[in-house]
């Protein structure tokens, strides 16, 4: 057989996790995007400190000062309403069970 | 750009609404993804965005001359010689960014021991990140056009089938018979592969974010960067923390890897599949990085003589890709004792099944589970030593039992590291195809209902990771 005659086929079924598209859904990518806002927003409102990090890493500049100002600003305000405290608790506990020694006491 | 990270989330979004908007265009489509995917490599480097591109070029090319030349007798020695052109031209692109250095290393140290004092001059290569995958799927294509198990394809499929983002690092080694007939219409998008996508991206980021960034951090750098210093308590949690941590590291880049891609409509083949419940050595090889050993299997034990020459060439077969399988994840002597000792116990294996006395009992699978577990372990001691004498260091060490009860506060293992291994290795228990089967439940939620969700769970593991986030293990391949 030559190489333009060859057979190609597509990816076997149980060869990937993803299960093969037999035939298009129109909803689907509107359901993917809004699966996709909808967590994006959830994750800025209660996790406004890992924006703020990330801001905070940005490499100093007069576009990325903006950035940043914005960023601390929302962070501040998350804060203020109180929409950090379940990200705040997770993370002092999760602080505490790394530090925690085998002989039980804290290594802190 | 790492993808756990937020800079890398931003452009995926960016990057999903551009991708699904032109879906009216498939050819604008893949410009954009090709775009795209050079932006995300030239992050680490720009220069060697030409190297990609260059590569892609030269397969597409040499794959286009095998495809013209018909496989008449006449023309068989010039197709030899273009795959054989192809193949050496890889394979020195390969040898000169990751081997040269080690070459002139290994010649200088001879050459001393002999007795002639020469300097060698010390190359610093810059190693382009995942040029050990980009150049092992090249070859895989021109091989198989070769072979006519694909048929050639154009220069923009063949350039992104090599450097689309999502598999460029760090595998899966996507073959061009499984993607570049996805690339030939705009693929489809179903709940079903996109909620199946977004759980994958989920359980990676846990598995990379919470437990292998934990327990690199917490103890196996530690414990590896000296093992004199420490005791067998700590050397023994440390080998079994490097098992959990290198698992759920790399299948975390691979489970990322395809859902980001089947969030852009692609489907890349499974790279796991619980490799630590495999109760033979053969058998973890077909659970454990299934891309790069089924790429070794197709076109290097085959190509020796795969088993064809009876049961003594099989195992000298088998000695022989594994210990290039070693080198191929560097150059190091540590990465050839791996690869030696998984060819000395592969080759054992295959003795065992054709020579075994019949009336002899077989080991339970348990017991098989228990043996490969430990002896995949011992490999990977040399894998992440830094040196042949450390890891001798580590398993003399792993007898030094001199734990004082009084003093456990002053072991570098902690109960946080004793759980996350614990943890990673319950992974290896669960029902197989878990996550597809969620995917496919979940996909019939509301998609607002279904985000939250999905928010929560971030929001856990963003809760849960170390600051910052070190690069993939396989990075470094």
């Amino acid at each position: 057989m030559s190489a333009a005659d060859a057979v190609v086929q597509d990816l076997a079924d149980d060869a990937s996790p993803i299960p093969a598209a037999r035939a298009a859904e129109g909803s689907a990518l509107a359901w993917t995007s809004t699966v996709m806002a909808v967590a994006t927003a959830f994750l800025l409102v209660f996790n406004a400190a890992s924006l703020k990090s990330w801001a905070d890493g940005l490499e100093p500049g007069p576009a990325t000062v903006a950035v940043r100002d914005a960023a601390d600003a929302w962070a501040a305000r998350m804060q203020a309403l109180g929409l950090s405290g379940p990200r705040d608790a997770l993370h002092a506990g999760w602080k505490k069970a790394v530090a925690a020694r085998m002989d039980g006491t804290s290594g802190e | 750009m790492l993808f756990p990270t937020l800079t890398f989330g931003l452009f995926f979004l960016a990057l999903f609404a551009v991708a699904w908007a032109a879906r009216g265009s498939n050819e604008w489509r893949k410009i954009l993804l090709l775009a795209a995917s050079w932006v995300f490599y030239g992050a680490w480097d720009w220069r060697f965005v030409a190297l990609l591109i260059g590569s892609a070029v030269v397969n597409w090319a040499l794959a286009q001359q095998i495809a013209e030349t018909d496989a008449i007798i006449e023309n068989k020695r010039w197709r030899s010689g273009l795959l054989i052109v192809g193949v050496v031209a890889n394979l020195a692109v390969l040898g000169t960014f990751k081997y040269c250095g080690f070459f002139l290393e290994q010649v200088s140290a001879t050459l001393h021991a002999l007795g002639w004092q020469r300097d060698f001059p010390v190359l610093q290569v810059v190693l382009p990140v995942g040029i050990s995958f980009f150049t092992f799927q090249g070859m895989s294509y021109l091989i198989d056009v070769y072979r006519g198990r694909t048929a050639p394809a154009g220069l923009l499929d063949v350039t992104l089938l090599m450097s689309f983002f999502a598999h460029l690092v760090a595998g899966p080694i996507v073959r061009a018979s499984d993607l570049i007939p996805q690339f030939r219409t705009v693929p489809k998008l179903t709940r079903e592969a996109a909620a199946t996508g977004l759980l994958l991206i989920a359980w990676g980021l846990f598995k990379k974010a919470v437990i292998a960034s934990q327990l690199a951090t917490g103890l196996v750098d530690p414990v590896f960067f000296d093992p004199a210093a420490h005791g067998a308590a700590d050397l023994w949690a440390g080998a079994y923390g490097y098992a959990v941590q290198i698992y759920c590291d790399f299948s975390a880049y691979s489970d990322m890897a395809i859902g980001l891609a089947a969030l852009l409509g692609y489907r890349f083949p499974r790279n796991f599949d619980q490799p630590y419940r495999a109760a033979s050595l053969q058998d973890f090889w077909r659970r454990w990085h299934i891309s790069l050993s089924s790429w070794l299997r197709d076109y290097l034990y085959i190509s020796l003589g795969g088993n064809r020459g009876g049961t003594w060439i099989a195992c000298r077969n088998l000695m022989i890709t594994m210990l290039l399988g070693g080198l191929w994840h560097g150059a190091s002597w540590t990465f050839v004792i791996w690869g030696a000792l998984h060819g000395t116990v592969l080759a054992a294996e295959r003795l065992w099944r054709e020579f075994r006395p019949r009336a002899w009992p077989t080991l339970p699978a348990w017991l098989g589970v228990l043996v490969t577990f430990h002896i995949v372990c011992l490999g990977w001691i040399f894998f992440r030593a830094e040196s042949f004498g450390s890891a001798v260091a580590f398993l003399s060490g792993l007898t030094r039992w001199d734990v004082d009860p009084a003093a456990l506060g002053t072991l570098t293992v902690t109960p946080l590291a004793l759980g996350l291994s614990l943890a990673g290795l319950s992974t290896q228990g669960l029902p197989p195809r878990l996550v597809e089967g969620a995917g496919a439940r979940l996909a019939r939620l509301p998609a607002v209902g279904f985000g939250l969700g999905l928010g929560v769970v971030m929001l856990v593991v963003e809760a849960m990771r170390p600051d910052g986030v070190a690069p993939f293990i396989y990075y470094q391949f």
